[in-house]
């Protein structure tokens, strides 16, 4: 079974979810992401993840996760609808599916740490494990303290193919990790050309000390985002806008904030909806 | 009964109800702080401070908040809602259900001080008293007069999954206005109030009256850029066919991105569907 008409959507919404963040950037410049993830406010904050370099799969028992009842009955999981606030300034908000973390990066080390990811869960877009649509981004969990922006991070990969040896970066084309990384800051990776997801991660090269801090690996699938285009802007998502994104068994969504500029963002708030049929 | 169709849907649209506030200069709030409407002037509007005592009590109706009229059969869900308002400011709505408050809370004492709130009414996330989704706020009917923001003000509370000795926070601004709404942020991991058992400022208030507030988040809405033409309108696809509870207790909480002028005004519409 499945969403075939609008009446199946009428009889498939479960309940809103309220996702309620009090501080939701870091003042770090514009274009820098926050990882809401440990951020307190409703439900309350993650913790910073130690399940060591080849990370454990994530699923909604995880504290700072938002909850999800899986399906029964052979029905299906959608992203029908969103909103999004927030205080301060203009932002993107993204809701993501969060399938792996790890922890234990030596921020000092400049060559080449061993991650060797345990398997993905089966949530990339097709349900599987293989990957597809499957990103990857470094997550700042304790102040770093690198005196400039560094652009030398690589991850060593599988992609969603199952091709070996291919290199995501953070070099400054697309993002930078910047320098003195604050509490939440999210760098995303760029694949290599061609790639439209990743299957596992073999292992990390800084390339340049973070000096001190806490940093880790997040492996995710993008749900949807929606643009602020300025404080409290509140353009309500509905099922054409969210696409209804499937969402796979134990799906684990948090979100990220986007800011145009340093100027601090409060009181992020997401009021969302899953249907199932 | 449930809807699981358009035609059900459409034909169990009730009329809109229509509510109208214009604050008071007394009640005006600086930016970035939530802000209960239901002391201010307007239809309905203009409620009194609670009274029921410090375990409080559920509410199934309370005068000063929004109408609500249960279904003759069948179930209740939100199927659309406005929101808009006048003059030059940006606002966050929140369209809540409120489910309980208390009164009695010294605001000099700084050690915890007893709640063991009563049951909240079945109007959880999943319509139980287990308190899935319940939120608590600390709502100040008569101002306070702190003269800084107390910031280790703490909460002892039983989570949605039944886990007693849980502890949440707040952060109570300086000189908190009539009408001030204070958010709790729960414990990491929790995603619910089931009950309170006690409070404690840690700080004195110096003076001024407060209240704790148990509700459910129905809708998000507001004001995206300043002026009468920025409200949102939205239907059932935006709002997620909401199910609404026998009883339900509507009010809004409004967070502003300036401080507010005096005769600040909102209004909107909201309307059911019943099947």
């Amino acid at each position: 079974m499945a969403l075939a008409s609008l009446n199946d959507l009428v009889g498939a919404f479960l309940a809103p979810y309220n996702l309620y963040r009090v501080t939701a950037s870091s003042g770090e410049s514009g274009n820098v992401s926050q990882s809401l993830f440990g951020v307190i406010g409703h439900p309350g904050n993650g913790a910073p993840p130690t399940p060591g370099m080849a990370g454990e799969v994530v699923t909604p028992a995880l504290a700072g996760i938002m909850p999800f009842t899986n399906p029964t009955g052979g029905k299906k999981s959608y992203l029908a609808r969103a909103i999004f606030t927030a205080l301060g300034g203009t932002s993107s908000a993204h809701l993501h599916d969060r399938l792996w973390h790890n922890s234990g990066i030596a921020v000092t080390t400049l060559t080449a740490q061993t991650v060797d990811s345990v398997t993905w869960p089966a949530r990339d877009e097709d349900g599987t494990t293989n990957g597809k649509g499957v990103m990857i981004a470094l997550e700042v969990n304790g102040a770093t303290s690198n005196g400039a922006a560094i652009n030398t991070i690589t991850v060593s990969y599988t992609n969603s193919d199952g091709v070996s040896g291919r290199t995501a970066v953070i070099d400054g084309l697309t993002h930078s990790f910047p320098a003195s990384a604050a509490f939440g800051t999210w760098v995303p990776f760029r694949l290599q050309t061609g790639d439209v997801g990743v299957r596992s991660i073999q292992s990390i090269t800084l390339g340049t000390s973070l000096g001190s801090g806490t940093v880790n690996l997040v492996a995710y699938r993008p749900l949807c985002f929606e643009v602020m285009n300025s404080a409290y802007a509140t353009r309500p998502m509905n099922f054409r806008d969210t696409g209804l994104p499937r969402l796979y068994d134990d799906t684990s969504i948090f979100a990220v904030l986007s800011p145009e500029s340093s100027a601090a963002i409060t009181h992020f708030w997401c009021n969302y909806s899953i249907a199932q049929a | 009964m449930t809807i699981a169709t358009i035609d059900q849907f459409l034909a169990g649209c009730q009329q809109p109800y229509a509510w109208y506030v214009n604050t008071q200069a007394d009640l005006n709030e600086g930016a970035a702080t939530w802000h209960s409407l239901i002391y201010h002037r307007g239809q309905p509007c203009g409620a009194v401070a609670p009274s029921s005592g410090m375990a409080g009590a559920a509410l199934t109706s309370y005068a000063g908040c929004l109408q609500y009229d249960n279904p003759v059969s069948g179930n209740s869900y939100l199927a659309r809602l406005t929101f808009n308002g006048g003059g030059t400011n940006t606002f966050v709505a929140l369209f809540l259900d409120r489910l309980w408050h208390n009164s009695g809370i010294a605001v000099t004492t700084t050690t915890a001080q007893t709640i063991n709130s009563v049951a909240w009414p079945a109007r959880d996330r999943n319509g139980s008293t287990d308190g899935e989704g319940v939120m608590v706020a600390l709502e100040v009917s008569t101002a306070t007069t702190n003269g800084a923001a107390v910031t280790n003000c703490t909460m002892s509370y039983t989570n949605s999954a039944g886990v007693s000795g849980r502890t949440a926070t707040v952060l109570i601004p300086a000189t908190a206005a009539k009408g001030t709404f204070c958010i709790f942020r729960l414990q990491s991991g929790d995603y619910g109030v089931q009950s309170i058992q006690s409070i404690t400022l840690g700080t004195s208030l110096g003076g001024g009256a407060v209240h704790l507030v148990a509700f459910r988040t129905l809708a998000v809405t507001g004001m995206a850029n300043a002026g009468q033409s920025a409200g949102l309108v939205q239907d059932f696809t935006d709002l997620g066919l909401v199910r609404c509870y026998d009883n339900t207790v509507p009010f809004y909480v409004v967070m502003a991105g300036a401080a507010w002028s005096t005769n600040q005004r909102f209004w909107g519409t909201y309307t059911f569907t019943h099947g």
